[in-house]
């Protein structure tokens, strides 16, 4: 568990904070997102196509990849392939309402570095084991 | 077989330590149902309306005596002293109390066994042929490929949460003895120019609403390419399977959608951008892997035929439920679990436990389990026969009817595939080349037990309550069973087919009204006469029966349709 200075659009927003941005606004106001003072992350969804972010990814502090249900498994094809194929080494967070603490140890081993649990998920009771792994 | 290595054991162990935590959490509240379900999910244990259910995987349908017998003992402690195989090679226990499972994953534990991935939406049990090994016509031993399959599709992080299941079957030998036509992945062995090892790989095919036969999509794949291909269907259905709706999330529905070519392109895509970062499958690996299914310590024997001048009942279980082995001197032996009156698949503890005991005297302590939901006596001395026929008679257990559809009255008739058909060859339908059912009336109550299903109806057993509410009521005596609903559909029949009208041969829903069991019931002999049995859905119809009844066809209004009728069973 650490402290989290990543702000997803929407919420309150300084300027030069690092700001996550979901990919449909990023394509439709691209001019504006990538001339953000500070560090910029992008939102997928289980549908969007990560090939399509390879030439973009560089310049990404961030990906956070949604997951809508706990029985999503799209998102575990997209950290992989993020990971794997398209060579990212920025952070790979996992978010949404399906991120539970049983997933913890599959997400870790597709690469993802971070995970922000659903609301009511007690975060300290599987940390431990999925460190241990 | 395969032995787990320290890592393996410590792993299980840990699943029943943890399981038991989140057992007793739900148990005390702490757990929702919500979040409890993909917890139990994923060690087998379905909750239904009547009673949990929990399926023991039988990993290629391999078990030691010890195992069997530990699993007769579970049943018979924890359970109602039996137990069901199932079409997939597993067991399934029907009655298990919830605070209960955990002891029984312990106790599993002790002999090597587990309940992991044998549901929820991930790979399953990978089964294969149940002749591995030891057929004649065989290519290579598969189970060692299931072996590799299966380490590989464990807890596989990418593929826990799929659109749906996902099942995968491996066979040997030109002669799919594996069902894998009617798998998501089927594998058959093959050689290629130069003798080496690999796989025509199958996709697409399933049974339940929508029963499709598998297409080919690679013709020949070597064996170290098999993980990173399987790897690319499954990448390709996980990210484009639909999820929006559960009936059509299986990857028939996907390869069928985009049709075969265009899968194929897709994963070939894939596979050429993940093949050289995927794991190629390294020789010494599948060397190791190999060496646990060495053949067994066979002694030089001579063939002989064991049934000459024996009693009839022997020669005929002789004939149906023994089949050649590839070292002479040996046979392979059925264990029926279709005895008059049972429920296919069915085994009570003390069956289980007495041919636990006969596999360690007479075949080297190993038991198989068939997608037929028979048990196999794999190494057999042709000279132990008559013992051994002895001992499964005195259990019930020697019925002779391996190999036909006796044990299979639930497979489609193919007067019914037939009507189907004709309904195709009119144009009715768009796509012939699925056997589809939504379009027969779904009129509740009256159609409710005329359950054309294909899967169901090779797989379903009176004794699991969650699916068959009402035969448990007839067990009870609430309602009579079979006999009587037989009458109503021969009767609903004959009503509805007297209502037509000779203006009207064709209109109207009569044909609907017709459809399924008891159109076949009353039409089958028309049908076999005028309809040659050659078009896409008979076809179909035909490799199922082939697949799983080895041929013989059966029709209640002409009996048996091939040469080969069985005998009528003596006790």
């Amino acid at each position: 568990m650490v402290a989290d200075d990543w702000i997803h659009l929407g919420e309150e927003a300084a300027d030069g904070a690092a700001l996550i941005v979901p990919l449909a606004e990023l394509r439709k106001d691209a001019g504006r997102w990538w001339q953000w003072s500070g560090r910029l992350g992008v939102r997928i969804t289980p549908i969007d196509r990560v090939e399509e972010l390879a030439e973009e990814l560089p310049r990404l502090d961030l990906v956070a990849v949604e997951f809508p249900s706990p029985s999503e498994g799209r998102g575990y094809s997209q950290g992989r392939l993020l990971r794997e194929r398209l060579g990212f080494r920025g952070e790979l967070r996992a978010v949404g309402a399906g991120v539970r603490q049983d997933q913890v140890f599959l997400l870790a081993r597709c690469g993802f570095d971070a995970l922000e649990l659903a609301e009511g998920e007690d975060a300290g009771r599987r940390v431990p084991r999925a460190a241990a792994l | 077989m395969y032995e787990y290595d320290q890592l393996d054991q410590a792993f299980v162990d840990q699943r029943v330590a943890e399981f038991r935590d989140q057992t007793r959490r739900y148990v005390a509240g702490q757990l929702s149902e919500d979040e409890f379900r993909p917890l139990r999910l994923c060690n087998g244990l379905y909750l239904q309306r009547h009673a949990p259910m929990l399926r023991i995987a039988i990993p290629y349908g391999l078990l030691a005596s010890r195992q069997l017998a530990k699993l007769a003992d579970i049943a018979r402690r924890y359970d109602r002293g039996f137990g069901h195989f199932t079409t997939r090679q597993n067991l399934q226990l029907n009655w298990p109390n919830l605070t209960d499972v955990p002891d029984i994953l312990a106790e599993l534990a002790t002999v090597q066994m587990h309940a992991i991935q044998t549901s929820g939406n991930c790979v399953r049990n990978v089964t294969a042929d149940h002749l591995a090994g030891i057929a004649r016509d065989e290519i290579d031993d598969p189970r060692p490929y299931c072996e590799i399959i299966r380490q590989w599709a464990t807890l596989h992080p990418e593929f826990t949460y799929l659109p749906r299941k996902f099942k995968i079957a491996v066979t040997g030998s030109p002669q799919d003895r594996a069902a894998s036509e009617v798998h998501d992945i089927g594998l058959h062995m093959a050689r290629d120019a130069q003798g080496s090892i690999g796989f025509t790989v199958l996709v697409g095919g399933g049974l339940g609403r929508a029963p499709m036969i598998g297409q080919v999509i690679r013709d020949f794949l070597p064996l170290a390419d098999l993980l990173s291909y399987l790897e690319a269907i499954l990448r390709v259905y996980n990210r484009h399977g639909r999820r929006d709706n559960l009936n059509k999330a299986r990857i028939k529905i996907l390869v069928k959608t985009l049709g075969i070519e265009r899968f194929r392109e897709q994963v070939e895509a894939e596979w050429q951008l993940g093949r050289a970062s995927a794991a190629r499958l390294p020789a010494e690996e599948v060397a190791r892997v190999r060496s646990f299914f060495r053949p067994q310590p066979y002694l030089a024997l001579e063939d002989f035929d064991a049934s000459a001048g024996r009693e009839p009942a022997f020669q005929a279980w002789y004939r149906y439920n023994t089949r050649p082995h590839r070292m002479s001197g040996y046979r392979a032996v059925f264990v029926s679990l279709k005895a008059h009156g049972q429920n296919p698949g069915d085994m009570s503890s003390e069956q289980m436990e007495a041919v636990a005991a006969l596999a360690e005297r007479v075949s080297f302590g190993l038991i198989r389990t068939t997608h037929n939901q028979n048990l196999l006596l794999a190494d057999v001395r042709q000279s132990e026969l008559y013992e051994v026929w002895l001992e499964l008679a005195r259990h019930q257990l020697a019925m002779p009817n391996i190999g036909t559809p006796h044990g299979h009255d639930r497979l489609p008739r193919l007067g019914f595939l037939l009507a189907r058909q004709r309904r195709h060859a009119r144009g009715g339908e768009a796509d012939p080349g699925a056997l589809r059912q939504s379009r027969l009336p779904v009129r509740p109550g009256r159609y409710r037990d005329q359950d054309v299903r294909v899967h169901e109806r090779l797989r379903a057993s009176p004794r699991r309550p969650h699916r068959h509410p009402r035969r448990r009521q007839a067990r009870r005596g609430v309602v009579p069973d079979h006999p009587r609903r037989l009458s109503q559909r021969l009767h609903g029949a004959r009503r509805s087919h007297r209502s037509l009208s000779a203006e009207d041969p064709g209109g109207g829903n009569h044909r609907a009204n017709r459809g399924g069991v008891s159109h076949s019931a009353h039409r089958g002999r028309a049908l076999h006469r005028h309809v040659p049995p050659r078009g896409p859905c008979a076809l179909q119809g035909e490799r199922l029966c082939d697949a799983f009844c080895g041929g013989v066809r059966w029709s209640r209004t002409t009996g048996f349709t091939s040469a080969k009728r069985p005998p009528t069973a003596r006790r």
